[in-house]
């Protein structure tokens, strides 16, 4: 049934499916960033949010964060989890394209070539580190056995893989041609994901539904009209533009006048974690120890006054399997030295969001100042605090970190030296080794310690301070939507196919 | 049965041994009695018929003068005597003493013999003297005969129930006396007793009141035998049972002191070489990998104590929505397979479950352990899942190339019931039904030659948000 639809689909001019879903877009309000849906350039969770609606991978995350097969039908493992074949179930890319296992090898293969963030995480593939720089498929232990089964070769057991898979950075793309992993991805390029980009300008983009996906609500959008820049999502929620909210703390009189037209909230974002970042270059470790002591986790969470709000101990969300608890970070604050050193740290933050009630830099400056010892506040804009972390130029941030996928390590991968994305200053071929050799580990629950000793061994760095977990940022939805799953891992990990227009 | 045969049998035997010969005697001395009485009886006839015929005749002969003619009519008469069968008599017939003819119809009349006289007035008054001399021969010889007859008939007879009574007893009271041989031998086996304390009498008065009475003996043995035996087997079961529960107590014990001796072995490695160790990189190594050890071990020992405690105490589940295909993934990684085993996963279905998952990732690893073992370090295991009812999933575990028999099968949930394994305690399987019980669900094993074994569990589907029944769904007012 599902194939007729999608043949029926493919081969008309105007897709029936998406004529019957005019009448119910929901409407997307994201500030001025530089939007990709490549997914192997994607640096923002904006881009993630357009690329897992446009694009799919052999696997998937329900809303909750669960894993689930997608493009793949079954699967086997194989050599002790050194070898895996996958079959793909039948299905097409949005303009009709069956999509095979040489898309499969193609796509992998491009996240290595492109550099990837997420290649960190699946290094483990087979000649995953020879591949980039030969660039020749025959290296890759990636295999197309057959047009519908891929071989994926590991140089060890990995008991992430699938999960790193699921990843929207993973996502099967329609790659052809003799040179199938160089070039760019257009912004139009067809996806195997429910929604097909048909507009994308610097201002607006417009998906639009063109399949039905068996995690489809009972009204899901049948189009996605995405502004970006302009004014803030909040003006455009309250001038009734806008259907979603999820970046930011509102005062109690914005609350409620969301409240009285209609707006709710779903749970989101507990897996977003605040930190600050220090540069080790600009700060000295008396410094960062100081700042890392002073910076009392439980009090933030506590000033924050948010019930869904809980403090950061280790850099692994509070509920993801492998968290630190209190008596880590308390040990961790034991091992330093109780003094104050003299001098001066520049604390950059995004300046607060009209109607946000809570001001990270500003308990941060209290907590930390004392005599002698001085905090100055720096804002900037979004763009500008990305090209700070990323070229590693700033000297004290504030950040933000969601989950790419739903474990532990997507987030230790950040702290792999070899990486661009590892905007942590964290450089320790020790740290790397244990990466290494946790995702060795098959056991899930020898694997969450071990993820508890990296933590332990990042943040001895004193490069990071966990700050805290969870959504400080409402999920707040317009009256014009009646329903949307729990999306813990935020806005940008959820299928908006799941969301319920009205 | 109240009358016997072989009393009856016996009694015919002896009965016709002991009054054989008298009975020939008797007979035959009846027989010549009777000859006798019929012969004298004859005689008297014959007698009587002569004399009359002969004063007959004489009275006509003395009207006519002719004496001659009393002759010729004797003899007439004597030819007519012989024709009816009279012939073994003489007759002289005398008128005043002086014979005047005489009967002679055969000859010589052979002894005995019997003489009768009969006297007669002739009209002329002289007196007609009729003597007869008649044979008893005939009649003796007639009755003897069938004396003989008789006594032979007896003969035949006394020999046919010997025959008889030979046969009886070769054919029919020897098995059966062997029969009741055998029936007190039985009894008194059953009854762990002599033929003697089942009060089976070999002398009775016959050997079918024997059967009876043995075959009574025997029922009541095997009454008694019955309820003995139920005692017996009970007892029996029950001394295997505690056997079999000491023994698991005693493997238990192995098994747990073997597992608690091991995480302290790697602590104690562990604690020597960290005293010996000075540098800082290669202290924080041995840390890590001792203390994963011992983590493992520990890990182990504390999955053991869990089975044992949960083996016995009631079950609080403390149940969480998850995902069917992390907790799948969860239990093939916590085991360890050769590489040459093979894991296949068909699981298409998006469910959720409610379920305590520690717990059922113990039953899941209970199974794959236990499949593991059976397959030897090779062949398939397979993850297969499909939804049975809205509100249940059906998960199921196959191993290839092992089978369970049928009457095993029925066995595998069963406390301490362990066939083939080298270690365990044989509450895996116990437990695990209880888990999957205590969440509502049902747990089976299908085990075929040709495919293998396969383990199938029903558990509940948890609450879904997408994809789902409106109702079922979840809002919140914003805060």
């Amino acid at each position: 049934m599902k194939l007729g639809v999608l043949m029926l689909a493919s081969a008309t001019a105007v897709p029936a499916y998406a004529k019957e879903s005019h009448m119910n877009p929901l409407r997307i309000a994201l500030p001025d960033v530089e939007l990709t849906i490549d997914p192997h350039a994607m640096e923002d969770a904006y881009s993630m949010l357009l690329v897992l609606q446009v694009h799919r991978g052999l696997f998937r995350y329900s809303p909750e964060g669960d894993v689930l097969p997608d493009l793949v039908e079954s699967w086997e493992e194989r050599d002790g989890g050194r070898r895996y074949l996958f079959r793909l179930r039948d299905a097409t890319f949005s303009d009709g394209t069956k999509i095979t296992s040489v898309h499969v090898v193609h796509s992998l293969a491009r996240i290595f070539e492109r550099g990837a963030s997420i290649g960190a995480d699946i290094e483990a593939i087979k000649g995953a580190k020879t591949f980039r720089s030969t660039k020749r498929l025959a290296d890759l232990g990636v295999r197309a056995v057959s047009t519908r089964v891929v071989e994926l070769e590991l140089e060890r057991p990995s008991s992430l893989i699938l999960k790193q898979l699921a990843a929207a950075d993973c996502a099967i793309l329609r790659l052809d041609g003799d040179s199938p992993v160089e070039g760019t991805l257009p912004a139009t390029a067809p996806g195997a994901g429910p929604y097909k980009v048909t507009t994308w300008g610097a201002a607006k983009i417009i998906l639009e539904k063109w399949r039905p996906d068996h995690l489809d609500s009972e009204a899901p959008p049948a189009h996605i009209e995405v502004t970006v820049g302009g004014k803030s999502a909040l003006e455009q929620a309250l001038a009734d533009t806008n259907d979603v909210l999820d970046w930011d703390v509102l005062d109690e009189k914005t609350t409620h006048s969301l409240k009285t037209k209609g707006w709710r909230a779903y749970v989101t974002d507990l897996t977003l974690e605040r930190f600050v970042i220090l540069n080790p270059a600009r700060i000295p470790l008396e410094v960062r120890r100081y700042l890392f002591k002073k910076t009392d986790q439980q009090a933030l969470a506590k000033a924050v006054g948010k019930s869904s709000v809980s403090p950061a101990y280790g850099v692994i969300p509070s509920g993801v399997p492998g968290a630190l608890d209190a008596k880590d970070m308390e040990a961790l604050k034991a091992a330093i030295p109780t003094s104050t050193p003299k001098g001066k740290v520049r604390l950059q933050h995004i300046v607060g969001t009209p109607g946000a009630s809570f001001e990270f830099s500003a308990w941060l400056k209290a907590a930390w100042e004392a005599p002698g010892f001085e905090v100055e506040l720096a804002p900037l804009d979004h763009n500008t605090l990305l090209t700070d972390m990323f070229k590693g130029t700033g000297e004290a941030l504030i950040g933000g970190k969601g989950l790419d996928y739903f474990d532990g390590y997507s987030v230790l991968t950040y702290f792999r030296s070899s990486y661009d994305s590892n905007y942590f200053h964290v450089k320790s071929p020790a740290i790397d080794a244990e990466l290494d050799a946790a995702a060795t580990i098959l056991d899930p629950a020898l694997r969450h310690r071990r993820y508890r000793a990296i933590q332990h061994d990042i943040l001895r760095e004193y490069t990071v301070i966990p700050l805290v977990f969870g959504g400080y940022s409402a999920g707040l939805w317009s009256e014009r939507v009646q329903h949307v799953p729990p999306h813990p891992g935020g806005l940008h990990t959820l299928p908006l196919e799941t969301v319920k227009m009205r | 049965m109240n009358k016997d045969l072989m009393p009856m049998v016996a009694l015919l035997r002896r009965s016709f041994r002991a009054s054989v010969v008298p009975f020939v005697v008797g007979l035959i001395i009846l027989a010549a009695a009777y000859s006798g009485w019929e012969g004298y009886h004859d005689a008297q006839r014959t007698t009587a018929l002569v004399a009359g015929h002969a004063t007959a005749v004489a009275t006509a002969a003395i009207s006519s003068q002719d004496l001659l003619s009393v002759q010729r009519e004797i003899k007439r008469f004597g030819d007519a005597l012989r024709d009816d069968g009279h012939a073994r008599m003489t007759a002289d017939i005398s008128i005043d003493g002086a014979v005047i003819a005489q009967l002679r119809p055969s000859g010589d009349v052979r002894p005995p013999t019997i003489d009768l006289v009969r006297k007669s007035q002739l009209p002329n008054g002289r007196e007609l003297i009729v003597t007869v001399e008649t044979s008893l021969w005939g009649s003796v010889w007639r009755w003897l005969a069938i004396a003989m007859t008789v006594s032979l008939a007896g003969f035949g007879m006394m020999l046919a129930s010997d025959v008889t009574h030979r046969l009886f007893v070769h054919r029919v009271v020897d098995p059966m006396l062997d029969a009741v041989r055998q029936v007190a031998t039985i009894a008194s086996r059953v009854d762990v007793a002599t033929a003697e304390d089942l009060d089976v009498p070999h002398s009775s008065v016959s050997e079918v009141e024997d059967m009876v009475v043995a075959v009574r003996c025997l029922v009541s043995a095997l009454e008694r035998h019955r309820h003995d035996a139920a005692a017996a087997t009970k007892a029996l079961v029950d001394r295997e049972r505690e056997n079999a529960r000491n023994e698991a107590v005693a493997r238990l014990t192995q098994v747990l002191a073997h597992d608690a001796r091991k995480p302290m072995s790697h602590l104690k490695i562990m604690l020597s070489m960290l005293a010996r160790e000075s540098d800082p990189q290669r202290f924080r190594t041995a840390v890590g990998r001792y203390a994963d050890r011992v983590e493992e071990s520990m890990a182990r020992f504390d999955a053991l104590v869990r089975d044992v405690l949960d083996s016995g105490a009631s079950l609080a589940l403390d149940t969480r929505d998850v995902s069917l295909i992390d907790l799948v993934m969860s239990a093939r990684y916590a085991t360890q397979t050769a590489d040459s085993v093979t894991f296949r996963f068909d699981i298409s279905s998006v469910a959720r479950l409610r379920i305590d998952e520690q717990r059922i990732l113990r039953v899941l690893g209970n199974i794959l352990d236990n499949a593991v073992q059976a397959m030897d370090g090779r062949g398939v295991i397979t993850f297969m899942a499909q939804p049975t009812r809205s509100d249940m999933i059906t998960l199921g575990i196959s191993n290839s190339g092992t089978f369970i028999p049928r009457e095993d099968l029925d066995k595998l949930f069963t406390p301490f019931f362990t066939k083939g394994k080298r270690s365990g305690t044989g509450l895996g399987l116990a437990i695990a039904e209880r888990i999957v019980t205590a969440h509502g669900g049902a747990i089976w094993c299908e085990s075929d030659a040709s495919i293998g074994t396969t383990f199938w569990m029903t558990l509940p589907s948890a609450h879904c948000d997408w994809g789902c029944k409106p109702e079922e769904r979840r809002a919140a007012d914003i805060v």
